[in-house]
Formats: structure tokens, C-alpha cells, sequence
């Protein structure tokens, strides 16, 4: 999906904003969790608002970067057949991971 | 792509010694480049005493040029901030020589504005810079026919101040770091700043047109708020802020 500019710049700004108020809570929520024991975070990512709270987090993590490295790859790269094959390389990045973790939590909580 | 490295031809050289280091002389270390000597630029340095140079950066370069080397090139018109010719580096920071005071220190580093073709000297070429200007249409397009006064408010005129000072000097736009990688496509702070002058005019009628313009990922967003265009400003204005209040346009109308 091709964004107008604005649109994706404002977007940029509210991933930041949701990244950072979920990732203070996260780490807040985590640092009560005995992060050896396996069955402490399964049972930590049980919880339907920690389960959510997390997803959110991840997905405007990945939004963001995806955002954020597309400008990077603006600034710098001028060739636009390179261009091309580092964004394809980055999307295909980003789309794994996301698929890798949202899947693990959707395993572990299962 | 990006060059991180600087080409042979382009590295800089020990150049010319003018004069001899005393207890009351400064050292102006002035960069030079002359295109047909086809040789690398070199920094000269000129030590001149204290008693012959007036307060300003741009005093000791004309004395230089007056009695030491009239060789040495550089632009300068009103001597007094207005015009904007004088834009150089002085001592790593963009800004017009004219009112840079020469401080209390044995050393002046002075180089053209950086990240430009350099024609001369300290005189940068600024065609693309003012081809970018061009592209905004620095001019109001009235709203009424013309044959009547266009009367403003006072809110409305306010809006202007510390947009209608900008002299064009590119001591901003040269400071950019955006800038010096897509200067290309990216318009930069200066013309931003302009073309943001030219929004916010209540007289002119092609608000939406102008924003419209501006909507394009290289034009307006490769401003990453770094700030350089603020602090380097001779003229103390914000053009970061006038990029921001565009990018709030963008979004808002």
C-alpha cells in the first residue's frame, strides 16, 4: 500500500509515540516477571492486555522501522535499482519477523 | 549513492605563507581554488596585525584583498547583513562575514559555504539554490484583481515577522546535512522558510496549490528536524519551525 507522504510522516510520529508509552509499560509490567522461568512469561503473555499490549507494541515497532529505514534508504541511496533491491530486502525482513513473533506469541499462549 | 570518501584532486593542501606570526597578529587560514590551475585547493594563510583590521570577519578579508592578495575572491555587498552575499564558513559555522566579529583569538579557519561547487574561492555557485527558489513562486498572488489595496490585519502581518527577514544567504540550507545529501531534490530550509512565508500570507491565494507542491517525500520530508538551519541563521530566524508549521499544513488541511 502506497502512502501519500503526510500520511506516513504523521503515522511515523504516532508509532513513536505508542512505541515508547508500551515499551515503558512493558518493561514496568516485565521487571515484576522472573524472567528465567518459562512458565512466568508464558503466564505473563497468557494475560489478554499483556497478550494485546505487546502485539501493539511490536506492530508500531515494525511500522516505524519500516517507516523510518524507508527514509533512511531515501537519504542515502540514489541509485534506484539498488534502491529497489534494499527495499525488497527490508519489506521481506520486517514481514518475517513480524509473522515470526506474532506466531511464537499466538503458539505460546495457545 | 553517498561518497564517504573525498576524491584525490579534491583533498586540501598546504598553500601560501603572507606575513609573519607575531605577538599581534591574527592568522586567517582562507581557503583557495582557482578552477584553471586544475591543482588542489589550498588553504593560505595570512598573518595580519591587529591595528589593521576593523571589527569584522568580512574587514579582514577586504584588507587582505586590499593590500595583501587581490587575488583572493569572495562575495560582498552591503557590509551590513542585509544582502546576503558574504555567506562563508567561518570557524565551522555558516554565516555572513560581514556580521561575524573577529574575536580575540590567534587562529580564523574561513571557507566557502559547504557541501556547494565552489566557482572561485570562497564563492560558491548557487544557481541550483536559486532555481529551487524559483520553484515556489516567490511572488504573491493577489486575491482581489489587483486594482484594489490589499489591506491586511495586524494578526495577519504579525505572521510574517521572522520569515520576511530571510536574505537568502544559504548559510542554512549549506548547514543541512539533508540537504548536502539530496540537495537535488531536497528544497532545503531556506526555501522552505520562503515558501512558508508565501503560505501564511493572507493576500495570496494559492495556499492550497503551494501546500500541494510541497507534498512530495524528497521536496518537503527529508527534514529530520536536525536544527542546523537554526542554530547557524545569521539572522536568528527559525526555519526549522517554518518547516514544522508546513508539515502541520500537510496534515491539517
Amino acid at each position: 500500500m502506497k502512502l501519500d507522504y503526510p500520511k506516513s510522516w504523521i503515522i511515523q510520529k504516532v508509532t513513536a509515540l505508542l512505541f515508547l508509552l508500551l515499551l515503558v509499560f512493558t518493561l514496568f509490567s516485565l521487571s515484576k516477571v522472573n524472567l528465567e522461568s518459562h512458565f512466568e512469561i508464558v503466564n505473563w503473555f497468557s494475560n489478554f492486555f499483556n497478550f494485546i499490549s505487546f502485539s501493539i507494541l511490536f506492530t508500531s515497532i515494525v511500522i516505524h522501522s519500516k517507516l523510518g529505514l524507508n527514509s533512511i534508504i531515501d537519504d542515502y541511496i540514489h541509485n534506484n535499482q539498488i534502491k529497489k533491491k534494499i527495499l525488497f530486502l527490508k519489506n521481506t525482513f520486517l514481514i518475517t519477523i513480524y509473522i515470526l513473533v506474532i506466531g511464537c506469541l499466538l503458539h505460546m499462549v495457545k | 549513492m553517498v561518497e564517504l570518501t573525498l576524491s584525490e584532486e579534491s583533498k586540501i593542501i598546504e598553500g601560501k605563507t603572507f606575513g609573519k606570526e607575531q605577538k599581534d597578529t591574527i592568522c586567517f587560514n582562507v581557503y583557495r581554488w582557482k578552477r584553471e590551475d586544475k591543482k588542489n585547493p589550498r588553504i593560505d594563510k595570512f598573518h595580519i596585525k591587529k591595528k589593521h583590521l576593523g571589527p569584522m570577519v568580512l574587514d579582514a578579508l577586504m584588507y587582505i584583498k586590499g593590500e595583501v592578495d587581490p587575488s583572493l575572491t569572495f562575495r560582498r555587498s552591503c557590509r551590513e547583513g542585509i544582502c546576503g552575499s558574504c555567506s562563508m564558513n567561518v570557524n565551522g559555522t555558516n554565516t555572513l562575514a560581514c556580521l561575524k566579529p573577529i574575536e580575540d583569538v590567534k587562529f580564523v579557519d574561513i571557507y566557502p559555504l559547504p557541501h556547494m561547487k565552489v566557482i572561485k574561492d570562497l564563492v560558491p555557485d548557487l544557481s541550483e539554490f536559486y532555481e529551487q527558489y524559483k520553484s515556489i513562486k516567490p511572488w504573491l498572488s493577489p486575491k482581489s484583481n489587483g486594482k484594489k489595496e490589499m489591506i491586511q490585519t495586524q494578526e495577519d502581518r504579525k505572521k510574517l515577522d521572522g520569515l520576511y527577514e530571510c536574505v537568502l544567504c544559504a548559510c542554512c540550507s549549506t548547514s543541512c546535512p539533508s540537504y548536502w545529501w539530496n540537495s537535488d531534490k531536497f528544497l532545503g530550509p531556506a526555501i522552505l522558510l520562503q515558501a512558508y512565508r508565501f503560505i501564511v500570507d493572507s493576500r495570496d491565494k494559492n495556499k492550497a496549490e503551494r501546500l500541494k507542491f510541497l507534498k512530495d517525500k524528497f521536496k518537503l520530508y527529508r527534514c529530520h528536524t536536525i536544527m542546523n538551519c537554526t542554530k547557524t541563521c545569521p539572522k536568528n530566524l527559525n526555519p526549522a519551525k517554518a518547516i514544522a508549521e508546513i508539515k502541520k499544513l500537510q496534515v491539517t488541511s
